[in-house]
């Protein structure tokens, strides 16, 4: 399924009624939710169980502080997505990292903006990451779907840290130029 | 302190998001956060950019234990939460400790209603909502209340005390564009019956709102139950003083 815009606006709605510590918008966010979240953890965890226990950390962190959440300074998703993958970077921090698979060494393609819900952001960003030169923008990509550290991914691709740092250093700034 | 730097904060904010940051610079971040709105804002500014790389993510059925999990947390009480004798006893002393300070709380309270009346809250606006245009009574009122942060405005119902009071499960409630005439959906109705917060958007909408609809079902071609105009209120205590 899909994060449609009507979805979007749902979660926004329980992520409210959660501030107020309601039992059943809770539930529907996770019905709505679950799904999408495990599938994002587990490119970051690939053990199952592990990415489970990720998963119930990540709502247990939601209902208690759905408070911190700004409406006014970005949408619920988004709060959300970050939440999640927070949890999941500290989860594979601290044990031993699964070997998981990169993407293709060229991954624009695997972004795929064509059942976005704001298609025009989701544009944006692929148009602007796409103006990356390809090592800029893997480093950013990898780092962003893989949780993969500086360290690790330099080991990988077998370039020194220093040169990973100066990627990502240069990448964000590029495509905050492009996207603002 | 090298955080005011502008370049090293947009930096900072986006290797947070990224999650290139060490556990101990992302800890530090998060912390600054709290008290550095600025900073904040460059974070959910960034995870919005970034969010939509998410999308691709396939979807994939998490273990029933998580929700079961979940669930428990819920419904545990303070004192299911451990076994351990000493800390239960302690939690009982606490217990106790904290509804004598209820208690003494709720004296001070009355007491403070006693002596100054409470500071009333104006509602914002307003809409008396019908099953019909024909209908004499409007059955319920929606009034919402302006938050002092955003995302802490409220909406609220209450019945006409002289007309049948229905089950609201299953309704959806719509504002009205004034201007443009659009829908957008505020939810559901049978949620704004306990107390309901708004986004910055709903509100938005709220405000710019001719008219609120509620429908049986989600969608917004679903038979309408009830429908009313909106409309602003003034404040009562500025004509008052």
């Amino acid at each position: 399924m899909q994060m449609t815009e009507d979805r979007l606006r749902k979660i926004e709605q329980y992520l409210s009624q959660i501030k107020l510590k309601d039992r059943a918008a809770f539930s529907q966010l996770y019905e709505l939710s679950n799904r999408k979240l495990f599938g994002l953890i587990l490119r970051i965890v690939p053990d199952r169980e592990q990415a489970a226990d990720v998963l119930q950390e990540s709502f247990t962190r939601i209902w208690l502080n759905a408070n911190s959440y700004r409406s006014d300074l970005g949408n619920a998703w988004a709060w959300l997505c970050q939440l999640t993958r927070n949890c999941a970077l500290d989860s594979i921090r601290h044990s031993r990292r699964h070997p998981v698979t990169l993407l293709e060494p060229d991954d624009l393609d695997t972004i795929n903006i064509d059942h976005a819900p704001d298609r025009n952001s989701s544009f944006d960003l692929h148009r602007c990451l796409s103006t990356l030169d390809t090592d800029k923008r893997n480093a950013i990509i990898h780092i962003y779907l893989h949780g993969l550290t500086q360290s690790e991914l330099a080991a990988r691709i077998e370039r020194p840290v220093s040169t990973i740092k100066t990627w990502i250093r240069r990448g964000l700034l590029e495509l905050q130029h492009c996207l603002s | 302190m090298r955080y005011h730097n502008p370049e090293i904060r947009e930096h900072l904010a986006g290797q947070y998001v990224l999650g290139a940051l060490s556990p101990r610079v992302r800890r530090r971040t998060e912390r600054l956060m709290r008290s550095d709105k600025a900073l904040e804002k460059l974070v959910y500014q960034w995870q919005d950019r970034l969010c939509t790389m998410n999308d691709s993510a396939p979807e994939a059925k998490p273990p029933k234990r998580v929700w079961d999990e979940l669930e428990m947390m819920l419904n545990r009480t303070p004192m299911q939460q451990t076994a351990n004798p000493q800390k239960q006893l302690m939690q009982s002393l606490l217990l106790w400790r904290s509804v004598t300070a209820v208690l003494l709380a709720s004296v001070i309270a009355i007491a403070l209603l006693v002596s100054n009346p409470p500071a009333l809250h104006p509602a914002g606006y307003v809409a008396l909502m019908k099953n019909n245009p024909e209908q004499l009574e409007p059955s319920l009122m929606i009034t919402a209340y302006q938050g002092k942060e955003p995302g802490t405005s409220s909406l609220h119902i209450q019945w006409n005390q002289r007309t049948e009071q229905q089950d609201l499960e299953g309704l959806t409630l719509w504002a009205i564009d004034r201007d443009t005439k659009n829908h957008l959906s505020l939810g559901s109705l049978a949620v704004v019956e306990d107390n309901r917060l708004l986004s910055r958007t709903e509100w938005q909408a709220l405000k710019n709102s001719l008219e609120l609809v509620a429908t049986r079902g989600e969608l917004f071609t679903d038979p309408i139950v009830f429908s009313g105009p909106c409309v602003q209120l003034s404040d009562w205590r500025e004509k008052a003083s």
